[in-house]
């Protein structure tokens, strides 16, 4: 409200306070992110409301719930887009997005090209295998059968994954035949379907997949592998020279360990603790 | 006294320090040893400060870790009996996936120990869920289940006590600090005592004893010696006093000097005439105020002008002082006698009437006229005195010194070695005189 006459000073400083107000609103929701989840490829564009998870996509679920939590605790305007998990780090790299929810490991050929979030959770990686591809490698082999014992099969591995780099580099050396596909599931079908020997992916993504209800059931084969950078703490990827982001990122993640949102939003879609 | 005593008196005791410098000394002891236990006491304060940044960015992530990898560990042994207890085969596949993905977690593979019991684990309950349960298996899987609840309670113990044993490391320096705190309180007391006692020592006592012997200078009381103060300020400042005492004694000495000679006559050692008429102003304004009788009287020795010029000066002095050392022993302690101008004399009697003045004055005329004068070659000679006496309880001291004086000129007039009392005709008869001396208190005369 204005006085008319001889109150022009109140009315100034009125109007000046709703200026710095409203410039200081402006500025809480000033930042503006393009936030990318790795693709489940059942989903459609995500909506902006929490929808019945489907088992496979629990983890898809999981990533957009924290990337809505931490935009909210960064009083940013997010843009969420799936894309498929090997297009994350190149669209970051080219500044299409801020923020790639993808379960990145950390390697130091990613440090590379991006930067990472404080950990999220921690992942190993196994093999998987028909009952009876693994007993039969179990009768073959004197030993267990490991990662490093393979020789001569056909693996089948998520495209642009950290399995994948890994298998490339040692395919010669072991014989491997490497099944280069974009989905966990594609690389579950494919054991199934008997064109892959073994399926050699992150541990909570093959739990994801894996139906208790299938005949046979493919069972996991040596133990939890973290070695050649198969394993480790999981993160959010963002532009190496965006270190004010990273370090709001961080701050996010934080807060939501401290105040329990985190083991909340973690258990409300994973029946184990891996974070 | 031995020797290590008798070389601390002289190198230590009796050497006087600078206040200014002995302070700075004093302040630079105190400063170093406060300053060394602060340092002391900031060593404990960083070793606290890094024990608690350790406990806040180390030792309870790693505990929060631990207390995760014994749950973990518990959800395994309980996802394993649900493998066992699974009403359903999907139900026993579903708790068999758990145990895989639980068995391959980073944290279980990073201790040797939790990844080979969790591959035995897995591989057991594989093993069990593909060739079928029996009480066998059971039996096995509960030794296993044991095996994981005391790992997981290892973890759990583990945990607590990483963050005890800082807890304890911190409430050891705590406690360490704490006694290095009383520690520099009581330097700080200890220091802060001395001071005082130092100060009292040697600057409060010594000013006290400064302050009380100028008051001793002040009253003109003997001074007090000072005993050797250690301050070197403080020594000169009583030496200053020693030398203000002094001087102030020969100033007194002069004084007292120069008071003689302004007041006496310095051939007889009387009054000289200014003093006497000053003394004797007042003391008749004194007998005025009260009424109280009073006196004067005027003297002159007879034929003094023919002592000297047949004797000389010398003989003339000399019987001056005679005459004066026969007032002295003759005259009363209140009564006032003065040299008047050459062989005259004034006199004030207080308290008396003129009929005791006129028997003191007879008195003092007769041993005059006995006495006999030695001249110091053998010889010797007799002088008579004339006296006039007036009442001046009445009128000015000029007027009764006047009448006094009017009474001598009658004295001489009448031939001499007589008293007159001014106002009366004839003098008194020189026997009725010497009758009545007797009664006067005078003193005895010695000659």
């Amino acid at each position: 409200m204005c006085f008319p006459a001889g109150s022009s000073g109140v009315c100034g400083r009125l109007g000046a306070l709703c200026c710095a107000a409203l410039v200081c609103a402006g500025s809480a929701v000033g930042l503006e992110l393009r936030v990318a989840i790795a693709r489940a490829p059942v989903l459609e564009t995500p909506a902006n409301t929490q929808a019945a998870p489907k088992p496979t996509a629990l983890l898809a679920d999981f990533n957009f719930a924290l990337a809505r939590e931490i935009c909210r605790r960064l009083t940013a305007k997010c843009v969420y887009t799936y894309q498929p998990f090997a297009e994350i780090i190149p669209a970051i790299e080219d500044k299409r997005i801020e923020l790639g929810f993808g379960n990145h490991l950390r390697t130091k050929a990613r440090e590379a090209q991006v930067a990472f979030s404080g950990p999220l959770w921690y992942s190993s990686s196994r093999l998987l295998s028909t009952p009876a591809v693994a007993e039969r490698f179990a009768r073959q082999s004197a030993s267990e059968v490991t990662l490093d014992t393979l020789r001569d099969v056909r693996v089948a591995v998520v495209s642009a994954s950290q399995q994948h780099a890994y298998l490339r580099s040692v395919a010669d050396t072991q014989r491997l035949q490497v099944l280069d596909l974009a989905t966990a599931r594609e690389c579950i079908e494919a054991l199934n379907a008997e064109q892959a020997d073994f399926v050699l992916m992150y541990g909570l993504g093959a739990y994801l997949e894996l139906d208790a209800t299938l005949q046979p059931t493919p069972v996991f084969i040596g133990p939890g592998i973290i070695d050649h950078e198969l394993g480790g703490s999981v993160h959010i990827v963002l532009a190496r020279d965006d270190d004010a982001l990273r370090r709001r990122v961080d701050l996010a993640l934080d807060d939501m360990r401290r105040d329990g949102s985190y083991p909340r939003l973690w258990r409300r879609h994973f029946p184990v603790d891996l974070y | 006294m031995s020797a290590w005593q008798a070389f601390l008196r002289k190198h230590w005791m009796q050497r006087s320090w600078p206040a200014g410098k002995a302070f700075a000394w004093l302040v630079s002891l105190f400063g170093l040893a406060f300053a060394a236990q602060i340092f002391w006491l900031a060593g404990d304060q960083r070793q606290v400060l890094e024990s608690s940044a350790r406990l806040l960015n180390s030792t309870v992530p790693s505990t929060l870790e631990q207390f995760r990898l014994a749950r973990n560990i518990e959800q395994l042994r309980l996802d394993g009996e649900r493998v066992f207890s699974g009403r359903t085969p999907v139900a026993r596949q579903q708790a068999l996936f758990i145990v895989s993905l639980l068995s391959s977690h980073p944290a279980m593979l990073a201790d040797r120990r939790t990844a080979a019991l969790a591959s035995e684990v897995e591989t057991f309950l594989v093993q069990a869920a593909r060739e079928g349960m029996s009480e066998q298996r059971y039996a096995e899987w509960d030794t296993l289940s044991n095996r994981l609840s005391l790992l997981a309670d290892d973890f759990s113990i583990e945990g607590a006590n990483l963050a005890t044993d800082d807890l304890q490391l911190m409430a050891t320096i705590m406690l360490h600090s704490q006694f290095k705190l009383a520690l520099v309180l009581a330097l700080v007391a200890v220091f802060l005592g001395g001071f005082l006692f130092l100060i009292h020592r040697h600057l409060i006592r010594p000013l006290q004893k400064m302050d009380k012997a100028l008051n001793e200078l002040r009253s003109g009381s003997a001074l007090t010696p000072f005993s050797r103060a250690s301050m070197a300020e403080i020594r000169a400042v009583e030496g200053a006093i020693g030398q203000l005492r002094d001087v102030m004694h020969e100033n007194q000495k002069a004084r007292q000097e120069l008071h003689v000679l302004a007041t006496t006559d310095s051939l007889t050692g009387m009054f000289n005439r200014r003093h006497f008429l000053a003394l004797a102003e007042e003391e008749i304004k004194r007998a005025h105020r009260y009424a109280r009788p009073i006196c004067v009287g005027m003297a002159d020795l007879d034929h003094f002008k023919d002592i000297n010029d047949r004797y000389g000066h010398a003989v003339g002095d000399r019987v001056l002082q005679s005459i004066s050392d026969l007032f002295g022993h003759t005259l009363r302690q209140s009564d006032w006698v003065s040299r008047y101008g050459g062989e005259e004399f004034a006199f004030m009697f207080t308290e008396t009437t003129i009929e005791e003045a006129h028997r003191l004055a007879e008195r003092l005329r007769q041993r005059t006229a006995d006495n006999w004068i030695d001249l110091g070659d053998g010889s010797g000679l007799q002088m008579t005195l004339s006296l006039g006496l007036a009442e001046a309880s009445k009128g000015s001291l000029e007027a009764a010194l006047g009448r006094a004086d009017a009474a001598l000129y009658t004295a001489k007039k009448q031939g001499r070695n007589r008293v007159v009392i001014a106002g009366e005709a004839t003098a008194t008869p020189r026997k009725a005189v010497h009758e009545s001396s007797d009664d006067l208190d005078l003193p005895v005369d010695e000659r």
